[in-house]
């Protein structure tokens, strides 16, 4: 068990996370929507210890930083370092032994080509596959569906359902909603940097309404489309 | 103006050098990344006269300046040649992946010797000459060359992600990144140090002090880079560290102190 207790971020004046109380329980797979800009990343970062903040991270005992792994939106490759160097890399900064490591390749990346060359999805690709080999316990998916495509989508979601039923902690962030929806247990609505509404399986749809009712229509008749 | 003219007195091969420096600031702008927004937000037209336009205003001071110096042939073909690089994008990142020793361990030396391979071919080459010529101060110089490269591999800053990732505890985590910047800056050195040694033999102890301060370079440059992580070095740490340099035995005092520096630094992101 996870417990967050009255998380504040700022940058400056601008406050962007208000106090976030959450519970993330092992063997549960935790969504956070919320549209751009609500701070979904800037929650991921501070959990992750990337960025400091006011208020607690509580952790069961056991865990810690050292068994968090972190996907973030938009993977930062090295120059001049293949995507097995790059495994390698991370492997080798959580001090873990992976042999074959080509055969494990879930995504059939070109491992032996500059990483920083991939297209946006295989970059993902990569690093979800090297957070796969850490065998972490703590799992921070920031947008992990963005640039994927269709099969890897698939292939992703039940990788997360099979860490589900592994007891650990998955919390992932979407400003898609239909990509949560099929593989949450939980869902926390994120707004302006507070939490304004959680729902179980059960409830989504309540979710989903909230983040609807938000005047779309009147949105869209302002871009006078004709 | 004053100073090109005391080159182009000075050297007379400084008419190839003038088309070459306007070519490489022409290339500069011809990304396809860059490019392709371009053609992206305006018209083909458009899209040509802008280029046109801006690799002629890149190479018209050189032009300019060759006239001046009644190279007109030069000048000619600098302006021609850039107008010709317009219809083309700069070619992409070479993806041709060049083996290297450092796999095991791969991050600095990795990114480092592919990116500047080049270089150590010249250092290694130097080497040969020194001892083909009997020069063993040319060979002195490639060895301290080849350190200080291997140091400058140290200037390169990652982003967060890539110390936050590591598991070790700071001390374990400065200890493992001396360890490989060691033995890689010594694999590296290895080729000029043995062939020193065995060359200019009456020289050796030359040689392995050489070798000694060297590896201390390469620890300097570390432990430096993670005492003012994130943010670069700042202007006096770097004078330090220039000065340390011409006087090896202030590291004996700079490097303590850049280590324990490095080691509270980095509380804030381990």
């Amino acid at each position: 068990m996870i417990r967050i207790k009255a998380l504040h971020k700022s940058y400056g004046k601008n406050e962007v996370l208000k106090g976030i109380d959450l519970n993330f329980e092992r063997g549960k797979v935790n969504g956070i929507v919320g549209e751009n800009g609500a701070g979904k990343t800037t929650l991921f970062r501070s959990f992750a210890g990337l960025e400091t903040y006011d208020g607690t991270i509580e952790f069961e005992a056991g865990l810690s930083k050292d068994n968090i792994c972190f996907l973030p939106t938009h993977p930062y490759m090295l120059s001049k370092i293949t995507g097995l160097e790059y495994l390698q890399l991370l492997c080798n900064a959580r001090d873990i032994q992976v042999d074959q490591i080509e055969e494990k390749n879930p995504f059939d990346l070109p491992l032996n080509e500059f990483a920083e060359q991939y297209s946006t999805g295989m970059k993902k690709k990569l690093a979800l596959t090297a957070i796969f080999f850490q065998k972490n316990e703590v799992f921070l998916f920031d947008e992990p569906f963005n640039g994927l495509d269709l099969q890897s989508n698939m292939l992703l979601k039940d990788i997360i359902l099979k860490l589900r039923n592994l007891n650990k902690i998955v919390i992932v962030s979407s400003h898609i909603f239909s990509a949560l929806g099929e593989i949450c247990d939980q869902m926390h609505h994120l707004k302006n940097g507070k939490i304004i509404d959680s729902a179980q399986k059960a409830d989504f749809g309540r979710i989903e309404q909230n983040m609807r009712n938000d005047d779309f229509r009147k949105r869209i008749d302002r871009l006078d489309l004709g | 103006m004053v100073f090109s003219k005391l080159l182009f007195i000075k050297y007379s091969w400084m008419r190839f050098i003038f088309p070459l420096v306007a070519f490489f600031f022409v290339l500069n702008i011809g990304s396809r990344e860059r490019n392709d927004f371009l053609k992206n937000n305006f018209t083909l037209k458009n899209y040509r006269q802008i280029r046109l336009v801006e690799n002629g205003l890149l190479a018209l001071p050189f032009t300019l300046y060759q006239f001046f110096e009644q190279e007109f042939l030069f000048g000619f073909l600098t302006m021609l040649f850039a107008m010709i690089l317009s219809f083309f994008n700069t070619k992409q990142q070479s993806a041709l992946v060049l083996p290297t020793p450092f796999s095991k361990n791969p991050f600095e030396f990795i990114i480092g010797f592919r990116k500047i391979w080049l270089v150590f071919l010249g250092l290694y080459a130097l080497t040969f000459i020194s001892v083909s010529v009997g020069n063993f101060n040319l060979g002195v110089f490639a060895l301290f060359v080849l350190f200080l490269v291997c140091m400058a591999f140290y200037t390169y800053l990652e982003p967060l992600f890539y110390v936050w990732v590591y598991s070790l505890s700071i001390p374990d985590f400065l200890k493992s990144k001396t360890t490989v910047g060691l033995s890689y800056s010594f694999l590296l050195s290895l080729p000029v140090f043995i062939t020193l040694l065995i060359a200019f033999s009456g020289n050796g102890y030359i040689v392995l002090m050489l070798e000694t301060v060297g590896l201390c370079y390469v620890l300097m440059g570390l432990v430096a880079k993670y005492a003012y992580y994130p943010g670069e070095l700042t202007i006096l740490p770097g004078i330090v560290v220039a000065i340390c340099i011409f006087a090896p035995p202030l590291m004996l005092v700079t490097i303590p102190y850049f280590y324990f520096k490095s080691k509270r630094n980095l509380l804030l992101y381990k």
